[in-house]
């Protein structure tokens, strides 16, 4: 993990695609604390989880536009705020070509670098930054994805439509 | 010498050290780092040692102008505040980290506790660097005569301390967990309000850098924690979750009553309580539990929030519509290998 040549020589991660029906309009990553799937699991929306291994169990290929929700590993290297695996899925050009948005959680304890992963997503994928919450959120934070994403599909449909 | 012809996992031939003292006959083994049993312990390991700071690096002379200009009242309120911090400090780093190893799950977690046991003196060294650098000897010693003094500074101390010596791994977690993330932070309060005014500003740098350290320690032991819940039963869950909720609440009540006594002549305790409270509700998260305290009563102020971090305000807040555009990221470098766009 040390050595940035590692990436270059790992054996590449065999993707699953989820066929439209399947491929739901929220994505996430959440580490083994759980934290992030817990604000997902409260919503309303349909979700799916980027695999936690995805050398052992595969990555996901999205069939669908979606929103990705994202923690941001705070404090250290900027450049690590990103987790790994979701690296891994956006470097896929097809996960990348369908994500519209990002809402990433974080701490505010990090000071600048507070969600620093939603900017740095939101810059790489030219999508908007959507929404940041702390730790696993709460019940405002819950109501406010829920309803903004109900919005911002609406809206982001008809600009797809007439395009 | 013949090499070992047991070929069994030597996690169950051997012990790590900590356990010499349950049975002294079992054969110790080594920490091995390139055995991970829990990435988690890696992970944060990485974190820890890449946000490794000392308080010499942080230029707290330049605040000497700022100290001088303060009221003789804020210099004695940043001197107990401090003081305050510094026992809290003193007791996770000489008790509350280290009375975790015994429960480690993992060798690799006995050794994190080992950094962060050692992260918590440099937090503890810090706020005497600020002593050293803005008061006098007599000031000095006369903080510190007020800290030993104090009852109710005494006792939150002591509230915990008891779980760290009593015989509940669990107990310990979250007594550590409550310390770090709602007895500290009434102490942050006011070098945030400083840098709010613009007065103080390097020792307010400083605590940011405490600030971040205490988000990682926090989030750890919470995890382990939650990691220790998983094989307990209902009962023992209900237990623990009922424990924590009224530790929470005395200690919440001996914060405001000790914070109450510093903060009230400047009119600032409504607004430290606030901040008692949000990170009250994060230790909870950190814990797993929900909230304990509502939106309206964790409002912190944006000043204080903006203070702690800056991009907390409401144009990341696409959502509510308050924002007028969308954020689409400010120039964050990116270089990194593992990106292939």
């Amino acid at each position: 993990m040390n050595d940035p040549s590692a990436s270059r020589r790992r054996p590449p991660t065999s993707f699953r695609t989820l066929p439209p029906t399947e491929s739901p309009r929220l994505v996430y990553f959440s580490s083994a604390s759980e934290n992030t799937h817990r604000l997902v699991q409260r919503l309303r929306h349909p979700s799916v989880r980027i695999p936690l291994r995805p050398r052992t169990e595969g990555m996901i290929r999205v069939s669908r536009p979606y929103v990705l929700v994202v923690p941001s590993y705070g404090g250290g290297d900027a450049k690590k705020a990103v987790p790994r695996q979701v690296i891994t899925f956006l470097n896929d050009p097809q996960n990348r070509s369908l994500i519209r948005g990002v809402v990433t959680a974080g701490n505010t304890n990090f000071g600048e670098d507070y969600c620093i992963a939603g900017p740095v997503i939101a810059k790489k994928c030219g999508v908007p930054e959507l929404y940041r919450f702390e730790l696993l959120g709460n019940a405002h934070d819950i109501k406010t994805i829920d309803h903004g994403l109900d919005e911002f599909w609406k809206t982001t449909q008809k600009e797809e439509e007439t395009a | 010498m013949t090499p070992s012809t047991d070929r069994r996992p030597l996690t169950e031939i051997s012990v790590t050290p900590p356990s010499f003292r349950h049975d002294p006959n079992h054969r110790l083994r080594p920490i091995n780092w390139n055995r991970i049993q829990d990435e988690k312990d890696l992970e944060v390991w990485n974190r820890l040692t890449s946000n490794f700071w000392l308080p010499e690096k942080v230029p707290l002379s330049n605040d000497l102008p700022a100290w001088q200009r303060l009221s003789e009242e804020e210099r004695t309120l940043t001197m107990r505040v401090f003081t305050g911090l510094t026992m809290l400090d003193t007791v996770q780093a000489t008790v509350g980290e280290i009375s975790q190893i015994q429960d480690a799950r993992t060798e690799h977690e006995e050794a994190v506790y080992t950094n962060i046991a050692f992260m918590q003196s440099v937090h503890a060294r810090s706020y005497s660097s600020v002593f050293s650098t803005l008061a006098s000897t007599p000031q000095i010693e006369e903080s510190y005569r007020w800290a030993v003094a104090n009852d109710l500074l005494q006792e939150r101390a002591k509230k915990v301390l008891v779980h760290y010596y009593g015989d509940d791994p669990l107990r310990r977690k979250v007594a550590s967990t409550l310390l770090s993330s709602l007895l500290l932070y009434a102490g942050f309060y006011l070098p945030l309000h400083f840098s709010v005014h613009a007065t103080m500003t390097n020792t307010a740098d400083m605590i940011r850098l405490i600030l971040r350290d205490k988000a990682v320690h926090g989030y750890y032991s919470g995890y382990k924690f939650q990691r220790g819940l998983d094989s307990c039963t209902g009962d023992r869950r209900e237990e623990i979750q009922a424990f924590t909720t009224g530790l929470l609440d005395d200690l919440y009540d001996l914060e405001l009553q000790y914070s109450g006594e510093l903060y009230e002549p400047l009119g600032l305790m409504d607004d430290v309580a606030v901040f008692v409270r949000y990170n009250a509700n994060k230790a909870l998260m950190n814990l797993g539990y929900p909230a304990r305290f509502g939106a309206e009563e964790t409002t912190v102020n944006p000043e204080i929030l903006a203070a702690l971090a800056p991009g907390s305000d409401e144009n990341h807040d696409f959502f509510s519509g308050s924002g007028s555009s969308y954020v689409m990221g400010k120039a964050v470098e990116t270089d990194d290998d593992d990106w292939d766009f």
